[in-house]
């Protein structure tokens, strides 16, 4: 500790006179809200810094007067002439402009992600989000995401992501620093993140400064709303399917304030005079639903201490709930049958943010996250003869799932303007529950015969630890770098593994509005999903490495360039290359339900790769904003057991991926929004030739089809995704808020894209290949208010 | 309101019913092939060839013979004999002693296809040094266990195929037919798909080593109700690894065929601008004959 001291005194002495460091928080004025990633920066010297995930900023400066500047996206630029002689703590409340003009700011975040050191690297504002048509009317962050340049969906209207020829275990999504394992509700189709309750959406595709660790792909860094320091507040909205209210304000006005979202589908209230009508003589209630419910709590003790509590837990749930009864010779019979099928996620984080110095932030975090799937059926028999009533119950579970407890230390110190250097360690103990069946059967007639039994596999116990250190150093004033050491260790069952990964990433300054930059990272990943298909069922498994399932590792490169077109609309390219060992497939003709017992010996462990560019116009400000983004990219995979050690194309390999998003403000009440997006198709296995088999020789004992050919795995490709989507918000300020009225059409003009594909049978009964699309053009409306 | 309600009812189960659409698709036409099947050995004085076609996947015909086509033998690179088309797509050669470690290659030629070649070799027989039998009950049902020994030979990898015939006969007839056989035998790799009831595995494990490995037989196998004994071979096979690539390939591709959550698995070829597997093997068998079952369910050897 004390050596670490030296080295931080000698950062802070390194290269300057005499020196003043301003530092502090930038808040929404409105809300009290911090604001992550403002620009803070003294025009006269050229010197600046942004804000850290908490609204912290430091920055230090010679002595003497400074025009002291502070911008952030949608909100008034604030500037103030300073003469600094001392260390001065300052924090400054930005107040959200008007609309959302193309006002002249200082920094523009276009000018920000020119100069920045960060690669891969995309933030989308929750305002935008909420604009843009998606289905059924419920925003998503997830189907947001998938809308950039190097993510791809698995398939229509599922929430995984593919980063960069990644597969969906390997992107740590993160709810205000807590990874949340299931991110799907309904098959994917919606995911669990409530875009009421979010303040902060970011993704990390590659170029990974050395503070992030854990997955090969992407990093999707969501934050939570802290809770309105100010007022109360309130919005919701009513939809199709869901509905959901947020509710925030102060409990001691600008020192602690919370924040409260819940949001629940309602088709199975609705369905359930349908279900009821359908019954005949059996009373049955069946229906699904799912709900989310966001909490947090703020409290600010001191400038320099705050401390925020905040959880998640969301569920889905099908039920269905049967009972029969009848009379026979006198004796009464009752019958009634239970089912359930349940998946959720709880995440709890206790953070506590302390300002250390005025140069070294620090952030403490406890964090608990537990994923949990349970299937259950109970069913009961009774019989009633001379008032006198015997039961026989039958009661089986199966549950499976994860449970983390984690805790971590983070330190932001900025000893100059030239180093911004954060270093920390975070361990968290896994709980892997990989299939437990529970049996229990209470007979009335032969109690010897009664069960209570508890069988599968045994919890798995792993722990993880990472450490880092990275230094944001500005090496001249046109070649800046992000250097960093992130050191990994995982242990499970005896075995230990570590690995020491170094990321770097740089940018050169062409001229004020171009700059070029490269990064290198190499990434572990100790934790895989053991999944049946892409399409995110509940349950897919997650496990441990094991001493013969060796953790995945990738090597990624990128390569590209930013060009500030105008002062709110940049051109980004990158190209990549990523390669990826240790990867998991199935062993040809093993398949996985629902046991993790054996998965060892089911899998194959092989190797893949993945390489393409991706472009990025972006407008940020001004009536019409939104993207184009392109993708032309290649994964493929090479299994020493799979197709005969060949090459075969990812699943989700996808040559060319383009998306346009454009949101419009044709006036002060009204804006529309289109998105539209293209894939060529995902790579599937098909035969195309059919033909005798040797069996025809061997014996004549049963019937076996011809053999189906096919070069090698995924070699036909799905027809081409295309898609647009439309919407409409009409706002309306009235006495008591403001009202919006939300009409969309998701798939406007009825593609039937691909879901999958099967051989069946047409009328005449010849084989056909045939084609399974889910959603048609469907309307949406959504009315949704704010107080 | 209640009308409402019933609307509202209505386009949410609309929404989610017509969300399925089917649409017929094409598959682009592949270039069709010539298909080879042979499995030989150095056990028979023929060799028999079936030759055929590939067809489109949806094509909609199940005839895959090859009428005109021209089959040629070689040994060692020098010709044999052509084959002589016996009908039903097969060809044969009669009274020709294949052997051990010789190189066979057959060449198929037909109009209007590319001419397909494959080779492939016999490998060395590789004897059962003993097998005994034993009734046991596993896996909650009455099996009678198998302990078969071998002798693998260290210096080369070797391929196994292990399967049992029952044999039986009463006054109207004779019956054959392939027994059950389970295991959970290490070596063991994957249970034969097509009939035959049997397994493969490598030397992988046991390369080099006497090795007794235990599988377990199916009671009907050895079920009477003649009372007349009952014979059931016992085959090791000792195949080729190509013979072991398609043998394993096949089955798996068998097994995922209907199941939704496997990947097709790809059927290994070794014939060179074509379809089909031309390998070879040698085996080695020993006969044991059980007098049936009693209701008991003991079995007497």
């Amino acid at each position: 500790m004390k050596y670490l001291a030296v080295v931080l005194l000698l950062f802070s002495l390194t290269g300057f006179g005499q020196k003043v460091t301003i530092s502090g928080y930038v808040s929404d004025a409105k809300t009290g809200e911090k604001l992550i990633g403002a620009s803070v920066y003294d025009e006269t010297l050229r010197l600046g810094t942004i804000t850290n995930d908490y609204g912290f900023y430091s920055l230090t400066v010679p002595a003497g007067p400074v025009k002291f500047t502070v911008s952030y996206i949608g909100y008034s630029t604030h500037q103030k002439d300073l003469n600094l002689n001392e260390n001065t703590k300052l924090s400054v409340n930005l107040s959200p402009s008007i609309a959302l003009e193309e006002v002249v700011i200082v920094e523009s975040r276009s000018d920000k992600k020119v100069k920045s050191t960060e690669m891969s690297m995309v933030e989308i504002p929750i305002l935008e989000m909420k604009k843009l048509p998606v289905l059924l009317g419920e925003v998503d962050v997830m189907k947001t995401i998938q809308l950039l340049p190097g993510v791809q969906s698995g398939g229509e209207g599922t929430a995984g992501l593919y980063v960069r020829g990644g597969g969906p275990d390997q992107n740590l999504i993160l709810l205000d620093g807590v990874p949340v394992y299931n991110v799907d509700h309904l098959f994917g189709f919606f995911s669990v993140f409530n875009a009421d309750a979010i303040s902060n959406v970011k993704l990390v595709k590659g170029g990974f400064p050395a503070r992030y660790g854990g997955r090969l792909s992407s990093v999707l860094d969501i934050r939570m709303k802290e809770g309105n320091l100010k007022e109360f507040k309130g919005e919701g909205s009513i939809g199709i399917i869901a509905s959901k209210l947020t509710l925030e304000g102060p409990i001691i006005k600008d020192r602690t304030s919370f924040i409260v979202s819940g949001r629940r589908t309602y088709i199975d209230v609705l369905a359930q005079p349908l279900i009821r009508a359908s019954s005949g003589g059996e009373k049955l209630t069946a229906g699904y639903y799912f709900y989310d419910l966001n909490g947090k709590i703020n409290h600010k003790f001191s400038e320099k201490s705050h401390l925020y509590l905040s959880a998640y837990t969301g569920r889905d749930k099908a039920y269905s709930k049967s009972k029969y009864d009848y009379v026979e010779n006198g004796i009464e019979y009752d019958f009634k049958d239970n089912f359930r099928l349940q998946w959720g996620n709880i995440t709890t984080a206790l953070r506590w943010n302390y300002i250390l110095n005025k140069k070294l932030f620090s952030n403490t975090t406890i964090t608990y996250s537990k994923y949990k799937f349970l299937v259950g059926q109970r069913f009961e028999e009774s019989r009633t003869e001379n008032n006198k009533t015997t039961t026989d119950i039958f009661d089986f579970t199966y549950d499976s799932g994860i449970e983390d407890i984690g805790g971590k230390i983070d330190f932001d110190f900025i000893p100059n303007p030239n180093h911004y250097i954060r270093f920390g360690t975070n361990y968290i103990s896994h709980t892997f529950s990989p299939g437990i069946n529970t049996l229990k059967a209470t007979l009335n007639e032969d109690a010897s015969q009664n069960i209570d039994t508890a069988f599968g596999n045994s919890k798995v116990y792993g722990q993880e630890m990472q450490l880092y250190i990275e230094d944001d150093v500005r090496i001249t004033a046109l070649f800046k770098a992000n250097v960093g050491l992130h050191y990994s260790a995982f242990f499970v069952k005896d075995t230990w593994y570590n690995s020491l990964q170094p990321r770097i990433s740089a940018r050169y300054l062409i001229n004020e509005k171009m700059s070029i930059k490269a990064g290198y990272s190499q990434m572990n990943q100790y934790i895989l999903l053991l999944a049946n298909s892409g399409i995110g069922l509940p349950t897919d498994l997650w496990l441990p490495v094991t001493d013969s399932i060796k953790p995945m590792n990738s090597h990624q490169y990128v390569i590209g360039s930013v060009y500030a077109l105008k002062p709110n609309l940049d051109l980004s390219i990158e190209g990549f290359y990523k390669e990826m060992n240790n990867l998991i497939e199935y062993k040809e003709g093993a398949s996985f339900f629902g046991s993790g017992s054996d998965w060892e010996t089911k899998v194959e462990m092989g190797k893949g790769w993945s390489y393409g560019f991706e472009v990025l116009l972006r407008k940020h400000l001004g009536k019409t904003t939104g993207w184009v983004g392109y993708t032309l990219s290649w994964s493929e995979r090479q299994f020493e057991n799979i197709s005969f050690g060949q090459i075969f194309p990812y699943r989700y390999d996808r040559r060319h991926d383009i998306s346009v998003v454009v949101s419009h403000q044709i006036s002060d009440n009204v804006d529309i929004s289109a998105t539209w997006v293209f894939g060529t198709g995902n790579a599937v296995t098909l035969g195309i030739e059919k033909y005798n088999s040797a069996y025809d020789l061997m014996n004549n004992y049963y019937y076996n089809e011809p053999i189906e050919y096919f070069p090698h795995r995924n070699s036909f490709r799905m027809p081409a995704y295309h898609r647009m989507d439309i919407g409409i918000n009409m706002n309306k300020k009235l006495k008591w808020g403001e009202r919006t009225w939300s009409i969309g059409f998701y798939n406007v003009y009825n593609r039937k894209n691909p879901f999958y594909l099967y051989f069946g049978s047409d009328d005449n009964n010849n084989k056909v290949l045939k084609q399974v699309s889910l959603f048609p053009i469907i309307p949406s409306f959504r009315y949704s208010f704010k107080f | 309101m209640k009308k409402l309600k019933y609307i509202i009812v209505s386009l949410t189960v609309f929404i989610f019913i017509s969300c399925e659409k089917t649409l017929d698709m094409d598959i682009p036409d592949g270039e069709h092939k010539i298909v080879i099947n042979s499995l030989f050995s150095d056990a028979d004085s023929s060799i028999l060839v079936h030759v055929s076609k590939s067809l489109h996947v949806l094509d909609k015909s199940d005839q895959l013979n090859l009428p005109g086509a021209k089959v040629k033998l070689y040994e060692n690179n020098s010709f044999v004999a052509s084959l002589d088309s016996i009908g039903d797509g097969l060809f044969s050669l009669e009274s020709i002693v294949m052997e051990h470690g010789r190189k066979y290659e057959i060449e198929v030629s037909c109009q209007g296809l590319t001419t397909a070649r494959a080779s492939n070799t016999i490998p060395q027989k590789i004897a059962i040094e003993s097998i005994d039998t034993l009734s046991v009950t596993r896996y909650q049902s009455n099996l009678i266990e198998c302990r078969m020994k071998i002798n693998d030979p260290g210096s080369v990898k070797n391929f196994y195929i292990v399967r049992a015939m029952s044999f039986s006969f009463d006054e109207y007839d004779e019956y054959e037919y392939p027994a059950s056989l389970i295991s959970d035998d290490p070596v063991v790799e994957e249970y034969l798909e097509w009939g035959d009831n049997g397994f493969v595995f490598s030397d992988e494990l046991i390369n080099g080593k006497n090795y007794e490995l235990i599988f377990y037989m199916d009671k009907w196998a050895v079920s009477s109700w003649s009372g007349n004994p009952v014979f059931i071979t016992f085959i090791l096979e000792s195949v080729s690894e190509e013979y072991y690539k398609y043998a394993i390939s096949y089955s798996r591709h068998q097994a995922s065929r209907n199941n939704p959550f496997a990947e097709p698995v790809q059927v290994f070829c070794n014939v060179e601008n074509g379809f089909g597997i031309f390998a070879g093997y040698s085996a080695d068998f020993k006969i044991i004959p059980f007098l049936g079952y009693t209701d008991d369910g003991i079995y007497m050897e």
